[in-house]
């Protein structure tokens, strides 16, 4: 017998997928307390970098460590956009349109990257956005404790 | 012609099972601040990074040379990422050396770490590759048939595999930062629960979170150190495919050649009487005879009488892992780099406690895959 001469081209499937745990640290983690216990948004100021959100415990441009908490305001402007017309289920974080959004909140130097649900086609560089918040009870101390941002006025 | 390396700089973590007090960033950091304040440097000295870690699935983080860019020292900086499975600690170490022997690079930081307390190492390392069956066997199942050949090969005693792991972690005991050190008698050993036979769990290396920092230079700046500096004298890393017809995977091939290669290099004719120290990657017991014969340290099969006579403890002929070795810490990315950097130390004369007197010439050594990658350095007190 000789081997198989031709065949259709052929697939398997596979899934792969570990639940991991990640420790935050020190910084990190009081960041995302004050998401979860106070609904505000702590930055740390740097030297070198001005206000960082999220903070870090080391400079990013020096790799000193170091750094001091400072309150930013949970209100900025977009720097940069991008829309999701067709979100992949289980996938990206939103079921619905949405929009990836940098977002350099008042009184920090950095942006931060999160998500617009609503009035997509009103989003440019320059928009003004306001955190909206899970519920009490609902926040778990991460990144998604912000629900989403929305355009303000 | 490639330039002269040396090593000015070691620094490592405390290691541990779990280090849940810091991120993947600031644990590196913990081992590079040691490494930059060993050398007696800062971050603006540095001219270049490399990262070496084993895979990503250990704690799910792609790219971390990306993540971890910021945290290296990497801005407006190369930094490139190494990766050799087991021996990628070491491989790394020797990417950074190639990095100033090239002469392009005065000083080179090179890191390596794994946080296995993230996730599992079992599952990250019994990878689902393409259309073969998923056998999730981790590293033991997967070595212990080439451990039971070796000892039917070479007849050695069943107690051996037990000997070597009492001493590993007596000597972990001298060693500050290993993360195994309570003693354990030959009898605990054997009583211990047999995992993988002929791997029982106490020959078994555990799961470390911990990171390692080197500091290398050429020799002009390593001259202008605090203080001596090993040298390298010569380093290798040598590769075969897993399938290799007559493939012997008990004394690889590419391990041989490897040590032929670094011992042809360093001018060394007789490694058992001209090294005084030795770090070998030894991950389940019965791999230092193996290694202690892959690298000509023994005649083939006869690596289990070196044991058995014990003239590879602290104190005696030729100390192997004296730092307690990979059996007793074992953050897997760094476990290379720990044997490459424990034999820098031990060349300085800064090992601590566990400091073998007289150390003229060091071998740290480190292998990975499925026994395919081989990586060793000669460390040496002389230019």
């Amino acid at each position: 017998m000789k081997a198989p001469t031709s065949v259709e081209p052929m697939s398997q499937r596979m899934t792969v997928q570990f639940p991991y745990k990640r420790s935050t640290g020190e910084v990190t983690g009081r960041f995302l307390a004050g998401l979860k216990e106070q609904k505000k948004i702590w930055g740390r100021r740097i030297a070198g970098q001005g206000v960082v959100v999220p903070p870090n415990s080391y400079s990013e441009v020096d790799a000193k460590s170091g750094g001091e908490w400072v309150e930013v305001k949970d209100e900025g402007t977009i720097t940069a956009v991008g829309i999701v017309a067709k979100p992949v289920a289980d996938l990206h974080p939103s079921d619905a349109s949405f929009a990836y959004v940098l977002v350099k909140l008042d009184g920090a130097d950095t942006s931060l990257a999160h998500i617009v649900k609503d009035r997509l086609g009103e989003l440019k560089v320059g928009a003004r956005v306001k955190a909206v918040w899970a519920p009490d009870g609902e926040r778990k101390g991460t990144i998604r404790d912000i629900a989403c941002f929305q355009l303000v006025g | 012609m490639s330039r002269a390396v040396a090593v000015v700089g070691v620094g490592q973590t405390h290691h541990a099972s779990k280090q849940p007090d810091v991120n993947c960033a600031e644990m590196v950091r913990i081992a590079i601040d040691k490494a930059l304040l060993d050398a007696g440097l800062s971050h603006e000295d540095i001219d270049a990074i490399v990262l070496g870690k084993a895979p990503d699935p250990l704690e799910g983080i792609m790219q971390p040379e990306q993540y971890l860019a910021g945290a290296l020292g990497a801005h407006m900086k190369p930094i490139i990422r190494v990766h050799t499975a087991g021996s990628v600690g070491c491989t790394t170490a020797l990417t950074a050396a190639t990095h100033v022997a090239s002469g392009l690079y005065g000083r080179v930081l090179t890191v390596a770490f794994e946080k296995q307390s993230e996730g599992n190492a079992m599952w990250a390392l019994s990878p689902n590759y393409a259309f073969t069956p998923p056998m999730v066997a981790g590293a033991g199942g997967f070595f212990a048939p080439y451990c039971r050949a070796y000892i039917m090969r070479s007849g050695a005693p069943s107690h051996i595999g037990a000997v070597v792991a009492a001493n590993a972690r007596e000597n972990a005991g001298r060693n500050e930062h290993a993360h195994l050190r309570e003693p354990i008698t030959v009898e605990d050993v054997l009583a211990s629960p047999m995992l993988w036979d002929p791997i029982r769990f106490l020959e078994t290396c555990p799961s470390s979170d911990g990171a390692i920092a080197i500091v290398m230079a050429n020799e002009e700046l390593a001259k202008k150190g605090p203080r001596k500096p090993a040298w390298l004298k010569a380093g290798a890393t040598f590769t075969e495919p897993m399938y290799v017809p007559g493939r012997d995977q008990v004394s690889p091939l590419a391990g041989r050649t490897c040590a032929k290669h670094v011992y042809a290099k360093a001018g060394i004719k007789d490694p058992w009487n001209e090294i005084q120290v030795a770090e070998f990657y030894v991950p389940f017991s019965w791999y230092e005879p193996m290694w202690l014969e892959n690298l000509g340290f023994a005649p083939l099969n006869e690596g289990w009488k070196v044991v058995d006579r014990g003239d590879q403890k602290f104190g005696r002929h030729l100390p192997v892992n004296p730092s307690g070795g990979v059996l007793n810490t074992n953050p897997i990315g760094a476990s290379g780099m720990l044997r490459f950097g424990e034999a820098a130390l031990q060349v300085m004369g800064r090992a601590g406690e566990h400091q073998v007197p007289g150390v003229k010439t060091a071998l740290g050594h480190a292998y990975g895959g499925g026994a395919q990658y081989f990586s060793i350095a000669i460390l040496s007190t002389e230019l």
